[in-house]
């Protein structure tokens, strides 16, 4: 029901108005639509059986390394990172989301690195040198970063501000336009 | 780690040497703009290096698409200039004579010819015109850049005027044609994003120059000539505005514009024809209603507005 209702719910499809999909009160349903019970009931066995198929194909395990994380399940997401990381050494998505869940463990020294690493191979890698930027300074230069404050010169008495805001940490998907991703080896997710 | 990855991707007269995504160009505009931030933040003494990291993030965004010749590497200085210039055109309709004859070049159509034959690459030509446009300019505005009193409807025009073959869009998220040779445009997110980044980082600088203790700060790539003062801010904040419209920065550059003296009134005609007089205070109320029109509830707007009223007598229309 949970995925009927996420099919139901999918942006663009055109939904008929002035009907009730959801018996009211049905909170124990609405909480089946949560991304964390989504990921852990149909994502993460999907995955897993994807990777049984396909224990070597790197997009469905950075998938499942990421589902990992998102579940909070850190260590096996690390495993699996490494594990993609011996099929192809030069993986920077690997890398990256490494440093990332990293981070969330508290070992900033060791996300650095892997996010480095990433670095080296590919210098557009644009989520690596975000995470990496925020993770090396002091919190207080950090939110420079993140928050810029531009304020006019005043006139008269009054005090105007201006704020612009940069993406906070996240985690996200991207896909290259591929119609089949299992073939497709630009197909990842990482983390921004 | 910034300097590295710059190193990496840009050459120092800012051509890429790696291919980055179109979609991707405002996030290294970003690190140029986070280079800039961590170098004033280090030191207050670093503001000359900050401000020629924001200048390359800018300039980034303005050239064509690789590969382009030397006469289009556009700089800041280029970017200011240029824009000087497309503002007389706006607003005057025309360019004044002594700028006109710096813009001109041997056995080159005249800046008429070309602008009776538009589109006009104002950029390749301002550039290809060296410091000579920036020095009539100067020699225009009395030792400064011209004091360029734009109304927001003809800020929004300045784009097109930059870059007419990208219809007003940043060049450099643009994609060449290979049939046509022609400039395709970027999807719309793409267009705002890294308009929305140029935009900051113009909103940015304008910021830090108008601390007055970097007054006499020397802009990079403009040497000693062009010194900080109210019409530079001015250019930067149409830029900015013209790139990516908010209701702050109308009000920004509302309290910029109230600035300026009451004795410098301009006679311009508006999109209906009619004459009207302007001066600093005129203008800026013309900037707080637009901003207003973004968002009706801004509170800066509303209480720089009645105070603007106020200060023209207006007292009741100050109240409301």
């Amino acid at each position: 029901m949970a995925y009927a209702y996420h099919l139901y719910d999918t942006p663009g499809s055109p939904r008929p108005a002035g009907l009730t999909p959801l018996l009211v009160g049905t909170t124990d349903v609405l909480s089946a639509l949560s991304t964390k019970s989504l990921y852990r009931h149909q994502l993460l066995p999907f995955l897993s059986t994807l990777r049984a198929l396909h224990p070597r194909h790197i997009p469905v395990l950075l998938l499942l390394a990421c589902t990992l994380h998102a579940l909070g399940d850190y260590q096996t997401a690390i495993n699996l990172n490494y594990e993609i990381l011996t099929i192809d050494p030069g993986c920077v998505e690997a890398m990256s989301n490494l440093g990332t869940t990293l981070k969330a463990l508290g070992q900033e020294d060791q996300a650095y690195e892997w996010w480095l690493n990433a670095l080296r191979i590919r210098p557009t890698y644009w989520d690596a040198v975000v995470s990496q930027t925020h993770v090396r300074l002091p919190s207080d230069i950090s939110s420079h970063l993140i928050r810029r404050t531009t304020s006019s010169a005043s006139s008269s008495t009054l005090r105007r501000t201006h704020l612009t805001t940069i993406t906070a940490l996240k985690l996200t998907h991207r896909r290259c336009a591929c119609a089949n991703p299992l073939s497709c080896k630009s197909y990842r997710t990482t983390a921004v | 780690m910034c300097e590295s990855v710059i190193v990496q991707v840009v050459q120092d007269d800012g051509r890429l040497k790696l291919p980055v995504r179109v979609d991707e160009m405002h996030r290294l505009q970003r690190v140029f703009f986070t280079t800039a931030t961590l170098r004033t933040l280090i030191s207050p003494q670093g503001i000359s290096s900050a401000i020629h990291d924001h200048w390359r993030a800018i300039e980034i965004a303005i050239r064509p698409p690789l590969p382009y010749a030397d006469d289009q590497c556009y700089s800041m200085q280029d970017l200011l200039v240029g824009t000087c210039v497309a503002g007389l055109m706006i607003y005057d309709g025309q360019i004044p004579k002594e700028i006109m004859q710096s813009l001109s070049l041997e056995s080159q159509p005249t800046i008429q010819e070309l602008v009776r034959r538009p589109p006009l690459d104002l950029l390749r030509r301002v550039r290809a015109s060296g410091d000579r446009v920036l020095n009539s300019l100067l020699n225009y505005g009395e030792g400064v850049l011209p004091t360029l009193l734009l109304l927001p409807d003809q800020v929004v025009h300045l784009p097109s005027v930059l870059f007419p073959f990208s219809l007003g869009i940043s060049p450099a998220v643009c994609t060449r044609n290979e049939h046509t040779g022609l400039l395709d445009p970027p999807s719309e997110r793409t267009r705002q994003k890294t308009n929305l980044m140029t935009s900051m980082v113009l909103l940015t600088v304008a910021k830090k120059l108008q601390d007055e203790s970097v007054a006499t700060v020397c802009l990079p790539g403009l040497g000693d000539r062009v010194n900080v003062g109210v019409s530079l801010l001015i250019l930067l904040y149409y830029l900015a505005l013209s790139l990516s419209p908010s209701s702050s920065t109308y009000n920004n550059l509302g309290i910029l514009l109230c600035a300026i003296p009451n004795s410098r009134i301009i006679s311009i005609r508006n999109a209906q024809g009619q004459k009207i007089l302007l001066n600093g205070p005129t203008l800026a109320r013309a900037y707080y209603q637009a901003g207003l029109r973004i968002d009706p509830d801004h509170p800066h707007l509303l209480t720089n507005l009645g105070s603007l009223l106020k200060d023209q007598g207006r007292v009741e229309e100050a109240i409301e």
